[in-house]
């Protein structure tokens, strides 16, 4: 039986002006992710891998072509549509963590939880300790993230990535601010939770050591797929 | 959670914060003193109308005597039938209705048999001028700006239908003897209404001011009967009806007009702010409303502009956080309400210690006893600060739809920038 396609990405094109320069980030790229892959973006600076990220992550629009979350085409969505497909099915995690600091730890995985009317503040509270208790940072929920480590502050991020019970997570270099070691750690957890809730990871990297860890590799350049 | 996180982003930046809350509060604080006195003008205004200038709530004229009774008195003057009839409606009022009066203004010549002085009177039952000036609201608000203590000898006034008032300026321009007395007889000259000459006499019994200047050399108060037997009629120019503090006036108005229409004549309805028989009323407040809407637009705008300023820079310096919140699913409403919230939080905040300033200002404003003389008045009258609840409840709620609307405003536009924008810290 074929595993069920979680991202189908059929031939997108996405180009930026760029001063007077015209760059072509996309040109005609097309890939499936299946339900449960870990997958590694690689390529070189410029060659397209965040820009293919936030098309996925409906961050940003194709010029042309379509990306499909779980068969929901993404081009006709309006932005509070988008933001619920976001919030309902992908979770991201980003480079620089983008945590809220004026919240805690606890507050800051719960935030996208804060959206769905249909939860109590119970059941909020059960998730979001279940998400801190999966990347380890159960004791630390009060505490702010200018009081966290780079690794702690990206567990959070990651906590808050997986609190709402995605179907796909999209981490863009989750790593690049950490050191290798903690950067390790982090690939880790992602595994982890990538075999304990067979959650989809793609995800972007300029780290070479961390190739021999992943399932499957995607290798782009020019905006287009050139290895897999 | 949005309320939780838009308290704590005011303390993000706390000078900000700071200074947007002190221009909302001094903003708030402005615009309540104003409206304190444009409220203490107005009840003042009220009051003399109502009751010191004895127009009552109310008044009635026959059709167009207003112009014509000077005249052709004869023709526009309420006959006793007439008023009859109008005072069977006024009575199927009950007790919306507390007193009314009936009046006739003229002009005659006042003479003391020594020297001659041409006068404009008015002319009431003395038993109503004295329940109108000891009305409640006329100690309440307008204690100062006229009578009693103006008002020398108003029991000899009131119990006796031979006495007339007089100012000090028509008893200095006839050499009366002063202090008045009762010695002192009067002949009031005047046309009846067949335009033959008349005359009536008078004691001398008291003393009042108009406050106005212009009409301090002419006009004199004389009893009703007075000019009623100097017109040689039964009727009255005008029918002035006072109500009682719990009716409502418009809704008065309304049934009034109803049945005032089936009469066989017709009547003239003037309301106490009619500039047709107020025109003071209508300008004083008319300039204080103009006054006070220019006061409230240049506050408003600073109000607006602090706010517009200070949301902008918070969303400048939080553009890939509010990117993030998108990112994780908050939509547009999500976020705008967040920053509105943040706004309206400081905005309350700001509420609750203007509304300590502005209780401090108006009674230590008020403790200073500050007298002024406006144009045209006689006298001088304090310069107060009546600032009370239901004041401070509407600038509230003025200052919290300008701080709304200000956000909205801002977050209407902000949300425009695309969202990867917002992540890339870039666009706002």
């Amino acid at each position: 039986m074929s595993m069920q396609t979680v991202v189908d990405i059929k031939n997108v094109y996405k180009s930026y002006q760029l001063g007077s320069t015209k760059v072509h980030a996309l040109s005609g790229l097309s890939l499936q992710i299946k339900k449960g892959e870990f997958t590694a973006l690689i390529g070189a600076s410029g060659s397209g891998k965040t820009t293919l990220l936030n098309l996925v992550g409906c961050l940003d629009d194709a010029d042309r072509g379509d990306v499909l979350i779980e068969n929901v085409s993404v081009r006709n969505l309006t932005e509070d549509q988008k933001s619920e497909l976001r919030n309902q099915k992908i979770g991201y995690i980003f480079q620089s963590f983008n945590l809220i600091p004026v919240l805690n730890v606890f507050e800051n995985v719960e935030i996208p939880l804060t959206v769905r009317t249909e939860l109590t503040t119970e059941q909020r509270k059960q998730k979001v300790m279940a998400a801190l208790k999966d990347v380890g940072l159960e004791d630390l929920s009060l505490n702010r993230p200018d009081q966290l480590s780079g690794g702690q502050r990206q567990r959070v991020a990651i906590a808050r990535a997986l609190v709402t019970e995605p179907s796909l997570i999209l981490a863009d270099e989750p790593t690049a601010n950490l050191d290798s070691k903690t950067a390790h750690h982090i690939i880790d957890l992602m595994l982890e939770l990538n075999q304990k809730h067979h959650m989809t990871f793609f995800f972007c990297t300029h780290d070479e050591k961390l190739m021999g860890r992943v399932q499957r590799i995607v290798k782009i350049k020019d905006g287009i797929i050139e290895s897999e | 959670m949005i309320l939780k996180l838009a308290y704590l982003n005011l303390f993000r930046n706390r000078n900000r914060a700071l200074s947007t809350g002190l221009a909302i509060c001094i903003g708030f604080v402005g615009m309540n003193l104003l409206g304190a006195y444009i409220f203490r003008i107005k009840k003042a205004l009220d009051t003399t109308s109502v009751y010191s200038a004895l127009l009552g709530h109310v008044r009635l004229y026959k059709q167009d005597s207003l112009v014509q009774f000077s005249l052709k008195p004869k023709k526009y003057i309420f006959q006793k039938e007439e008023m009859i009839q109008i005072e069977n409606i006024i009575n199927g009022f009950g007790s919306e209705v507390e007193y009314t009066a009936k009046n006739i203004n003229g002009s005659g010549l006042l003479s003391n048999g020594k020297t001659s002085h041409p006068i404009l009177f008015s002319s009431f039952d003395p038993e109503v001028y004295a329940k109108s000036l000891s009305q409640p609201d006329v100690t309440k608000w307008a204690k100062d700006w006229i009578l009693p203590s103006q008002f020398k000898n108003i029991d000899v006034f009131r119990n006796n239908n031979e006495v007339m008032s007089i100012t000090p300026k028509i008893a200095d321009i006839m050499s009366l003897t002063y202090p008045l007395g009762l010695n002192e007889s009067l002949q009031l000259a005047g046309r009846t209404l067949d335009g033959d000459l008349n005359a009536v006499n008078l004691d001398l019994g008291a003393e009042h001011t108009t406050g106005l200047e212009f009409l301090e050399d002419t006009m004199v108060l004389i009893p009703f009967k007075k000019a009623q037997e100097l017109f040689s009629t039964e009727g009255a120019e005008s029918i002035s009806i006072y109500l009682n503090p719990y009716t409502n006036l418009e809704n008065f108005i309304k049934k009034l007009d109803l049945q005032l229409g089936v009469l066989p004549f017709k009547v003239d309805r003037y309301s106490y702010y009619d500039e047709k028989i107020n025109s003071v009323y209508l300008g004083t407040m008319g300039f204080l409303m103009v006054m006070g809407a220019f006061f409230i637009f240049l506050i408003g705008t600073a109000v607006s502009l602090s706010i517009i300023n200070s949301l902008t820079m918070g969303i400048i310096e939080r553009t890939r956080e509010i990117g993030t919140l998108y990112a994780v699913g908050f939509k547009k409403k999500d976020v705008s309400k967040l920053f509105i919230y943040e706004n309206l939080l400081l905005c309350l905040c700001s509420i609750v210690v203007g509304v300590g300033i502005a209780f401090l200002i108006s009674s230590f404003v008020n403790s200073l006893d500050i007298r002024f003389t406006p144009p045209s008045v006689i006298g001088k009258i304090q310069f107060k600060l009546v600032w009370n609840f239901s004041i401070a409840l509407s600038v509230a709620a003025f200052t919290i739809m300008l701080t709304f609307l200000s956000s909205y405003v801002v977050m209407k536009n902000k949300s425009k920038i695309k969202l990867i924008d917002l992540l890339n810290d870039c666009g706002a």
